[in-house]
């Protein structure tokens, strides 16, 4: 009732509009005589991304066999229970926003300053709990528009969107078509891949060029091969606009290479795991020579090989997952059980960015209560990096967590830190806070012994209590350590750029689905799924799992019931609620068995690697490969709904 | 790493767990200010069009509105790019 | 027919009496949120799709974006800032959190007040049974496996005995 009088207004308000023409098709707009959208022409930037190693064009021509193929995928809605929302208030020169967000630091407080016309010294980003992030929620346009009303009208203002807002001016997973060329040697080996994938953008660039650069990562590294290509291009049309959404454009890229990878495996003759096996990246990295110069830090989504993993514990997941799914055991040939209701097994591999990130900055402060509060300017998008965070920082200063508190999600009171993307939080900020805590034990220490004149080596730290045992027994106790440092000397303020020279950071998955799909309604229902993660060392196994688990449910509905459908004619967004896009529900679960290699990497902060979004790109290719072996027919295009089932079964399939 | 881990891979109780089952975990929706109004956006019913005129004067002077912005009131150089947003 | 445009009415929500004014098409969901700053209740969809809103009228389950507050009107509301009595956490509460029953929070209070509706009715419920009773709930993080759990510990956990 609140936005009652808004709502009213919106009414009045008279626009005239010239109508322009539209696309709803990536491949029409691309076409060299559509209306431009922007200047410049539809294809964003002008022209596609390229990335090779090697050569495809000589890897094909060593090549026995080449395999194409293409894949669709849908629109599909990060939907978070909360819907977008911002408040702004204005101090004299002075803006406070509320928001929800992904990077309060690095793009909600310039973009403000930008869009306000003040420094962004004045303004200060606030985001308290969030409900539900999942890489979506990183634009500034609401803390914009509410913060120029509230200047207009001298007082706070608040703007929530509908749930329909959410789904239709929200940000989207851009829907892709992936055209894949692969080369097989004599020997069976990988002599080339070529991925070309085509997004729509809707008519905003929002997080595009990190999306189309992750679409490509599988067909770059995920395989062995000297020869990879990608070229990705991003195209403007006027769908609701795509962004950021949990792993960006990583399970659309990698459920075009899973699904092919499967068919390839079929060809030659072998099972999806022995070909898997055998062809996957190990930890040399991919063959090559390296190209970045010595000393400097290696990408973690590079293009070149000849650069070995920090950590790739890949075979362990193939392993430990196959194994809890009984693969070996219980895999038939595709469509080989009797009967309306056919079971079939399938699987995908998946690999991401390790979880490096721009400068990351991290405080920490012991007071002499003895409470010890780690200050990080990022937020707790609803995953538990908080207390992920926490932990680390509690592990490195060697003290009870108990007394650890974390303060996060304002510019006001935090150092500058990077956007919460690439699930690089773990690794880069908790890097930071390690250091941060660490530095401060160091500087504790020092300054024990310089009072007690006793030798680093005689002293012995328990749980923040310094233990002197030469020349004589002596404890100086948490508090009264803290006490002999100044107020400046119990804070500890560093920025550190995360990463290695030497090594590439990348986390790996192997999932594994059992589907049993019935002929006669076009109904799949997952039986039982395992998800297997090299994600280093785990540090809170039960908000690990928590993760995982939730990172595959999400994406059942992406492979098999979620998109937000737009009319082709007119390009209204048709089913933007959560009944109609499809989201999963607790009677959709199936039973989930997750596994943790949990082997640490040397890299991160106590071995950690990325985790938040790497659960979510393999489910859509396992699932549409384990629908292939149950029924024997191929789904390349997602969601793979019951209606598109009953389309390719043939009538005397059905029952 | 030789010490063996006291904190790391223990699950730990997840921060703001309490206050989320119990309702006062605040979130931005939940906020309240002295004074403060409330914004709704006219959304354009054309997938691609350009706004040829605006006039907000009936929604102004409706009672108990305070404010109508447009892209009027930002500087061009500001306004929202496509690159961005 | 004359409509009546302000009502009177009180509800006895978490326990205690609340009167206040309130206009006819407001709904329950709004009166707490905004009238009664009972802000454990969340909006979700403001449509009967996400359970987010989920308040216990007369102990039952209700999506309150979906009940007029003038319909609600002296009857027993519990939100979730009532299930806590004298500092003692329910024991769905209780369980949510040892079996992290949560990732982000906002569908929580939803999620814990259908639960402990359930969990009066039916005593040793099997993983199914939690399963249908919590079907009018959605998660995005999709928490369920751990929701399961947390609800299946709290069955064990005995009944809290009600006022």
């Amino acid at each position: 009732m609140r936005e009652e009088v808004a709502e009213a207004a919106l009414d009045l308000i008279q626009v005239e509009y010239e109508i322009l023409p539209a696309f709803f098709d990536p491949m029409q707009a691309m076409k060299p005589d559509a209306f431009s959208i922007h200047p410049g022409g539809n294809i964003a930037g002008g022209k596609p991304i390229v990335l090779e190693r090697g050569s495809v064009e000589e890897g094909f021509a060593q090549a026995e066999r080449t395999f194409e193929g293409t894949y669709t995928t849908q629109v599909h809605c990060a939907a978070g229970m909360e819907p977008r929302v911002a408040l702004a208030q204005w101090d004299g020169d002075f803006l406070t926003v509320w928001k929800s967000s992904r990077g309060i630091h690095m793009l909600d407080r310039p973009a403000l300053a930008r869009g306000l016309g003040i420094p962004a010294q004045q303004v200060r980003v606030i985001c308290p709990a969030m409900g539900g992030g999942f890489g979506s929620k990183d634009e500034t346009r609401m803390g914009t528009l509410t913060a120029l009303l509230a200047r207009k009208c001298g007082k706070p203002v608040r703007m929530e969107y509908t749930r329909q807002e959410e789904f239709v001016a929200g940000r989207t997973r851009h829907p892709s078509i992936t055209h894949l060329k692969v080369g097989i040697g004599r020997n069976g080996e990988i002599t080339a891949i070529h991925a070309r994938t085509i997004m729509s953008k809707g008519a905003y660039m929002s997080s595009g060029s990190a999306v189309i650069r992750r679409c490509g990562q599988g067909a770059l590294y995920l395989y062995q091969t000297p020869n990879a290509k990608f070229e990705g291009t991003l195209v403007y049309t006027n769908v609701p606009p795509a962004g950021s959404y949990r792993a960006l454009g990583a399970p659309q890229g990698q459920f075009a290479l899973e699904v092919h990878m499967d068919k390839i495996a079929e060809a030659l003759g072998l099972n999806p795991l022995e070909f898997r096996r055998r062809h996957h990246v190990k930890p040399e990295g991919q063959p090559g020579r390296r190209l970045t110069p010595p000393g400097e830090l290696v990408s973690d989504q590079p293009v070149e090989g000849g650069i070995p993993f920090s950590s790739n514990r890949l075979s362990e997941c193939v392993r430990l997952g196959s194994r809890a799914m009984g693969w070996q055991r219980r895999w038939r040939p595709p469509n080989s059980s009797p009967g309306p209701k056919k079971r079939g097994l399938g699987m995908a591999l998946g690999l991401y960015r390790g979880g490096l990130a721009q400068k990351a900055g991290a405080e920490v402060e012991a007071r002499l209560d003895g409470s010890v509060e780690i200050r990080v300017g990022t937020i707790d998008v609803g995953e538990g990096a908080f207390t992920t965070l926490l932990q680390i920082g509690a592990e490195a200063l060697e003290i009870e967590p108990a007394r650890v508190t974390i303060l996060g999600g304002d510019t006001a009171t935090t150092p500058e830190a990077p956007v919460t993307s690439g699930s690089s939080t773990t690794f880069s900020m908790g890097t930071a806070v390690q250091q941060a805590a660490a530095t401060l034990k160091e500087r504790i220490l020092d300054r024990v012994c310089a009072q007690l004149g006793a030798d680093r080596e005689n002293v012995k730290w328990n749980k923040g209590a310094i233990q002197m045992n030469r020349p004589t027994k002596k404890t100086v106790a948490w508090k009264q350590a803290l006490a002999l440092l100044s107020p400046e000397e119990r804070r500890v303020r560093l920025a550190i750029q995360p990463g290695s020279t030497e090594f590439v950071i990348n986390s790996f998955a192997a999932h594994f689905a059992e589907v049993e799909v019935d002929t006669e309604t076009g109904k799949v229902a997952v039986v039982k799924y395992v998800a297997a993660h090299d994600s280093g060392r785990i540090v809170n196994p039960a908000a690990a799992q928590n993760q995982v688990e939730g990172g595959v449910m999400q994406m059942l509905g992406y492979a098999l019931t979620e998109e937000l459908l737009v009319d082709p004619k007119t390009g209204i967004p048709l089913n933007g609620n959560f009944l109609e896009h499809k989201v999963p529900v607790i009677v959709d679960l199936p039973p989930l068995k997750t596994i943790f290699v949990n082997a640490p990497d040397p890299a991160g902060p106590f071995g950690a690697k990325a985790l938040g979004e790497p659960p979510s790109i393999p489910v859509a290719p396992a699932i549409s490969n384990a629908i292939y072996n149950a029924i024997g027919i191929r789904f390349q295009d997602l969601p793979i709904t019951p209606g598109k089932i009953l389309d390719q079964l043939p009538l005397k399939g059905r029952g | 790493m030789t010490r063996s881990l006291a904190v790391v891979g223990k699950s730990l109780t997840r921060l703001g767990a309490l206050e989320k089952v119990t309702g006062r975990s605040q979130y931005t929706g939940d906020l309240t200010l002295p004074g403060m109004l409330h914004a709704k956006i006219l959304r354009s019913p054309h997938p691609h069009a350009r706004i040829v005129s605006i006039d907000t004067c009936a929604a102004q002077a409706l009672p108990g509105v305070a404010a109508v912005v447009t892209p009027r009131d930002v500087a061009p150089d500001t306004r929202l790019q496509p690159d961005r947003a | 027919m004359k409509i009546k445009k302000r009502w009177k009415v009180f509800f006895l929500i978490n326990g205690k009496r609340r009167s206040l004014t309130i206009e006819p098409h407001w709904t329950l969901l709004e009166v707490l949120r905004d009238q009664l700053g009972l802000t454990g209740t969340k909006k979700g969809c403001d449509r009967a799709e996400c359970g987010s809103c989920t308040v216990l009228l007369e102990r039952e389950p209700v999506y309150s974006c979906q009940v007029l507050a003038v319909q609600a009107r002296g009857q027993r509301i519990t939100t979730i800032e009532g299930l806590t009595r004298n500092g003692k956490l329910h024991p769905v509460q209780q369980s949510f959190i040892d079996h992290d029953g949560v990732q982000c929070g906002f569908c929580t209070p939803g999620f814990v007040l259908t639960a402990s509706a359930f969990l009066d009715r039916t005593r040793r419920p099997t993983p199914d049974q939690v399963k249908q009773a919590l079907s009018g709930n959605i998660c995005r993080c999709n928490a369920y496996v751990k929701i399961i759990e947390s609800v299946l510990s709290a069955s064990k956990r005995g009944k809290r005995i009600r006022d």
